[in-house]
């Protein structure tokens, strides 16, 4: 199970955490030279059945660049570039750049007008910039049925439950699967999705089988929140549901480049450690110096009161 | 390549028989005086003690042997009478003269030192062990030595003072994995009594299972590796326990800040057979317990490791010997959340078994047959919610070794043996529940079978007095056995196919033959250029998947995926003594270049729990080259020694780094090592300083930082491109002999650690300081992100006490 990537990191962090508690340990800020970097084009992009395609296309910054709104909205957004999207069957549309505040996106995102993804269709992706061409394939396969999903006891907690849905493997494929999540808000935060663990997984573990998959609550930004106090993060960073929360739950077939993309990110995603060996991210666009990836999504959502 | 057919069996037959031929020519009218060393003052045979042989007529020149493990030693001259000189550090020279007609067993007691009414009495005309031997990447530490260098919290460490020779290099804090020449902690054979050990740390490496009170001999073999060792490409720590006094009962013990420590020794028979008891345990869990609130996270936390050493000695006869050895060590670290939500427990056990025997069938001919087990075993378990999830890691080898040592003549030590082990490794066991209703099917992940066997024959050949040759041919032959189940991947890395071997079946086989061999060529008395080249392979793998060396890296056998690593090295050296011996030095450069090295891959992802281990792994070639310069002052108040290290290590793995070649993580430009050992007053009072440097270890950076998936990611940097800061260190320490009489000591040993409270990376980490403002409407007003570097450093300035006492 791919939740084992986690958990192989806090198994170096209790060591270590184990070897400090009992010897005293002292850090400094230090200065790292790093050598000079150019800046990549990081592509973002997504379409899902029944939903527009949106793609978000970025610069990757010098790691210790400080930057601030200017530079965020000037430097790290591009917003001259021409997205295309076409689908197997024909259709192609230039997406437009949108300021979004009703998609599930940040600040910026290129959005296709009318297109919509469609369930067993391939989607070409088409990014120019700068004089260069970036592209990538995926596609969007069939959505899966869960056999049953609700609410259930979490452990160490008497008040709060977690979700648990019951899912049955086809032993006739090899599948790729992600769960998202999110709880009803008023907050700007409210409206994106949120991984939940493991960022994606496939079935070979369980192939033809019966698993018990544990939705819990995820946070889904780390970026550009405002500031916390404690009780506020706490809240924010809170695993389990509560009483009065509307859960939304998203399960969603996925093609092997975008499991492939999202389990070698998964390490990155989650915040990483400094204990862990980076490794590089494989992804399914083509072009010179970027990054990124581009998935097709086929989900399902159900949607769960806790009264 | 060395890949063995009929031909090269035969032909190494051959090389045998001419071998012993040649040998055997020996002239008729010879003598042969043997015996054994021993320590006057508790029976322990001494190794490496030095037999001169003088002729009164000085019809031949100076004859020298040394004693072996054993402390046997052996010399064939022709009859007369010889003035007969016994030299070992540390130990008053012993001196009679002898003569030869026929025959004649003699065993030496050897008084130490500082109990001898004259200092010691370097003979004139003889060529110290530095420049005469042809050992040449063999170096040994006394434990007295050991015990005298300041060390953390006062507890003499075995492996750490190993780490301070040239040519080895300590892993940093945290780690008791070293590195040898280039090679990866991985390829350093460690043995204690001809055990394997294969987890030499404790509390992750802040300490090793050496129990310094229990240890007699340590010898480090870093090049030109004589055919009776192998299986390893850089090195071999061979550690010795004590026999036991043979003479008297005595307890030593030490009370310390981290540890303490009891030894018990003593004859169960007078001069027949001894025992030996030592333990030590940690006990800072039980102090710190009663003070605990009960809120504190480390409440109900386990906390500690232990280590037993045992032997028995049986004197049978003047001929046989037999000993018994057991070694067993512990580390359990457990903790528990309050809400009982997360639990984490480490544990981890080494256990050794020997037992020997010792044979002397004739003057010139020593048996040496041991039977060793051993037994290494790590297991963690991490609990989270319903989550629960375990790891066991183990290995357990059967071992039969016996060799036999012919030393027909002055000229001639041959060792011809055979040493055969039954692996039983256990990568990696894994057990997940998630709750009840669950059905993961985790496969099992059972053991891997091998068998391992070497044949060896190695000559150390007095070809003239200007060259002396060490000659050796070592046949290694390796099997990996069923049961085991080979899984087919299909192009995506999953599992098509499978074949099953039945139990023994052969999955494969692997024949190698390794050559080794290194020359002396003395230019006058005091100087010497010592050569050599070695082929070695090696059966076992341990890769490593942190940045910090964790006992979870797992051992790994060679199967028909994991080819043997293959090392070649060759090296160049001059040594010099000065000052009638009082000085030694020497310069050596090496090269390496290995072969068949692994990594894990990149991008593991967790589908590897259902293919075979050796399917995650990387495999490459190593390539290493440096020089080595040492200068040591061994006698007098003042002693001590100054090394100073040069060294390239660089990898190519075809998967890793896009192909490029890469430093390895231990890649150390430079490494100095100064040990410095003052008498102020005799038998009352020394000090002891090291002060150690090295360049930082190589490590991978982060360049960029971008957006994705609501996150801020990180591109990092090559293969570990960037050089982090460098580690020194002074560590200080005075040891005060408060009373020495004839049935009690004492002694008070303060060390300071880190004198001067250097603060050395032990890893470095990243944070960004990231601020939005918003209007209500979810409008960016305002933004601000900046990245620092930090370092985290261990050990400040400690500072601490051990109160060590003897009871006779």
């Amino acid at each position: 199970m791919n939740s084992l990537a986690n958990l192989s990191g806090r198994i170096k962090i209790l060591t270590v955490a184990c070897v400090m508690i009992v010897f005293t340990a002292c850090e400094k800020e230090i200065k790292v030279t790093l050598p000079d970097y150019s800046n990549k084009v990081v592509i973002e992009g997504s379409i899902e059945n029944g939903q527009p395609a949106v793609v978000m296309v970025t610069r990757s910054m010098p790691y210790f660049s400080y930057i601030n709104i200017d530079t965020l909205m000037n430097k790290v957004f591009i917003n001259n570039a021409i997205v295309t999207v076409t689908s197997s069957s024909g259709e192609s549309e230039q997406l437009v750049f949108t300021r979004a505040s009703d998609i599930s996106s940040f600040y910026f995102a290129y959005v296709s007008p009318t297109l919509r993804g469609e369930e067993g269709k391939i989607y070409t992706l088409k990014v120019e910039f700068d004089g260069q061409e970036y592209s990538a394939v995926t596609s969007i396969l069939h959505p899966f049925a869960l056999d049953s999903i609700g609410f259930a006891p979490f452990k160490g907690s008497d008040s709060t439950l977690s979700v648990r849905a019951l899912m049955t493997d086809n032993p006739a494929t090899t599948d790729y699967y992600r769960f998202q999540v999110k709880v009803r808000g008023k907050k700007l935060h409210d409206r994106f999705w949120a991984s939940c663990m493991p960022v994606a997984f496939d079935d070979l573990t369980f192939s033809g089988l019966t698993m018990n998959v544990e939705v819990l609550r995820t946070f889904p930004l780390r970026l550009f929140l405002e500031d916390m106090n404690d009780e506020q993060r706490k809240e924010y960073n809170r695993r389990t549901y509560r009483k009065g929360d509307t859960v939304y739950v998203k399960y969603s077939c996925i093609d092997y480049d975008s499991y492939r993309y999202w389990i070698t990110a998964a390490g990155e995603l989650n915040g990483g450690n400094p204990f862990r060996s980076p490794a590089p991210i494989i992804s399914n666009i083509k072009g010179n110096n970027v990054l990124g990836a581009w998935c097709g999504y086929a989900s399902k959502i159900d949607t769960l009161y806790f009264r | 390549m060395w890949e063995i057919n009929g031909k090269l069996i035969k032909a190494f037959g051959l090389l045998l028989s001419v071998l012993l031929l040649f040998c055997y020519n020996a002239e008729a009218q010879k003598v042969t005086l043997s015996g054994v060393v021993k320590d006057a003052a508790n029976g322990e045979t001494l190794l490496g003690a030095q037999l001169v042989l003088f002729d009164t007529l000085n019809r031949t020149e100076q004859m020298t042997t040394l004693s072996n493990q054993a402390g046997f030693y052996t010399i064939t001259v022709r009859p007369g009478t010889y003035v007969a000189v016994v030299l070992l550090f540390g130990y008053g020279e012993w001196h009679d003269t002898l003569t030869l007609a026929k025959n004649r067993t003699l065993n030496i007691e050897l008084s130490h030192a500082s109990i001898m009414a004259n200092e010691v009495v370097v003979s004139a005309d003889r060529a110290d062990h530095n420049v005469s031997s042809v050992d040449v990447g063999k170096m040994a530490m006394s434990i007295e030595t050991i015990k005298a260098m300041p060390s953390l919290m006062g507890e003499a460490d075995v492996l750490k003072s190993v780490q301070l020779l040239p040519g080895v290099q300590s892993g940093g804090e945290g780690n008791s994995g070293f590195f040898v020449r280039g090679g990866s902690a991985d390829q350093n054979l460690i043995m204690l009594d001809g055990a394997t050990i294969y987890n030499p740390s404790h509390l992750f490496g802040f300490f090793s299972i050496f129990n310094a009170n229990a240890v007699k001999n340590v010898e480090i073999t870093k090049s030109a590796m004589p055919a009776y060792y192998g299986g390893r490409l850089a090195s071999i720590l061979d550690v010795s326990q004590m026999d036991g006094n043979l003479k008297q009962w005595q307890a030593d013990g030490g009370i310390g800040v981290i540890f303490s420590n009891i030894t018990v020794q003593g004859p169960i028979k007078k001069d027949r057979c001894s025992l030996i008891l030592s333990g030590r345990r940690t006990y800072i869990d039980w102090l710190v317990q009663p003070f605990l609130t009960k809120e504190s996270p480390v409440k109900g936390m386990k906390f500690y490791f232990y280590d037993l050493n045992g032997k028995l000695n049986i004197v049978i006869n003047d001929k046989h010997r037999l000993f018994i050895s057991g070694y067993y060590g512990s580390d359990v670290y457990g903790f528990k959340s309050r809400s009982g939500g997360t639990m984490a427990q480490f544990q981890w056990s080494n256990g050794a078994g020997t037992l020997r025997w010792n044979y002397i069938i004739s003057p010139k001919l020593f048996l040496n047959t041991v039977a060793t087990l051993s037994d290494y075993q790590f297991t963690t378990k991490i609990g989270m919610s319903v989550y629960s999830f375990s790891i066991k890691s183990a290995v357990r080898d059967y071992g039969l070794r016996t060799e036999l040592t012919y030393i027909p003549t002055t000229k001639h030590n041959l060792r011809f043996g055979l040493h055969y082990v039954f692996h039983r490794i256990l990568p990696n066991n894994y057990a997940i529940q998630a709750g009840e209703n669950n059905n993961l099917s985790i496969p099992q992940s059972p053991p891997f079978y091998a068998h391992e066997l070497a044949i060896y024959v190695n000559d150390e050949y007095d070809v003239a007095r200007w060259l002396k040759l060490n000659l050796g041919l070592r046949y290694t032959h390796f099997e990996h056995v069923g049961s085991f189940v080979r899984y087919i991947l299909d192009d995506f890395g999953y599992v098509a196919d499978s074949v099953t071997y039945k139990p023994g079946e052969i999955v494969k086989q692997y024949n190698y033959v390794e050559p080794r061999i290194a020359a002396r060529f003395l230019l006058g008395k005091t100087t010497a250029i010592k050569a050599s080249y070695t082929l070695n392979f090696q059966y076992l793998h341990q890769v490593n998947m942190a940045t910090i060396s964790l006992p979870v890296d797992v051992w790994m056998p060679s199967t028909d995926i994991v080819k043997p690593q293959i090392g070649n090295q060759v090296s160049l050296g001059i040594y010099q003594n000065f000052h009638k011996d009082m000085f030694e030095a020497y310069i050596d450069g090496y090269y390496k270049w290995m072969q068949n090295q692994v990594e894990y891959r990149d991008g593991l992802d967790f589908s590897w729990l259902t293919i075979n281990p050796d399917q995650m792994y990387a495999f490459g070639k190593g390539y290493s080259w440096g020089v080595e310069f040492f200068l040591k002052k061994n006698t007098g108040r003042f002693t001590g020694f100054i090394g100073y290290t040069l060294s390239y290590t660089k990898r190519q793995f075809d998967a890793l780094n896009n192909g490029k070649p890469f430093y390895a993580k231990y890649d150390r430009r430079h490494d100095v090592t100064v040990s410095l050992n003052y008498t102020i007053i005799r038998n009352k009072l020394d000090i002891a300083a090291v002060w150690v440097f090295a360049s930082g270890n190589k490590m991978t950076i982060p360049l960029g930082y971008y957006f994705f998936g609501g996150t801020m990611m990180t591109e990092y940097s090559e293969r570990n491109a960037y050089t982090m800061p460098p580690y020194h260190r002074l560590d200080l320490s005075l040891t005060w002999t408060i009373c020495k009489r004839k049935h009690f000591e004492t002694s008070l040993n303060f060390s300071v650690y880190n004198l001067y409270n250097q603060k050395n990376p032990f890893f470095i980490f990243y944070e960004t300081d990231m601020h939005t403002l918003t209007n209500g409407t979810g409008q960016m007003t305002n933004f601000s992100l900046t990245t620092k570097a930090y370092q985290m450093s261990l050990f400040p300035i400690i500072p601490s006490i051990t109160w060590n006492f003897k009871i006779k």
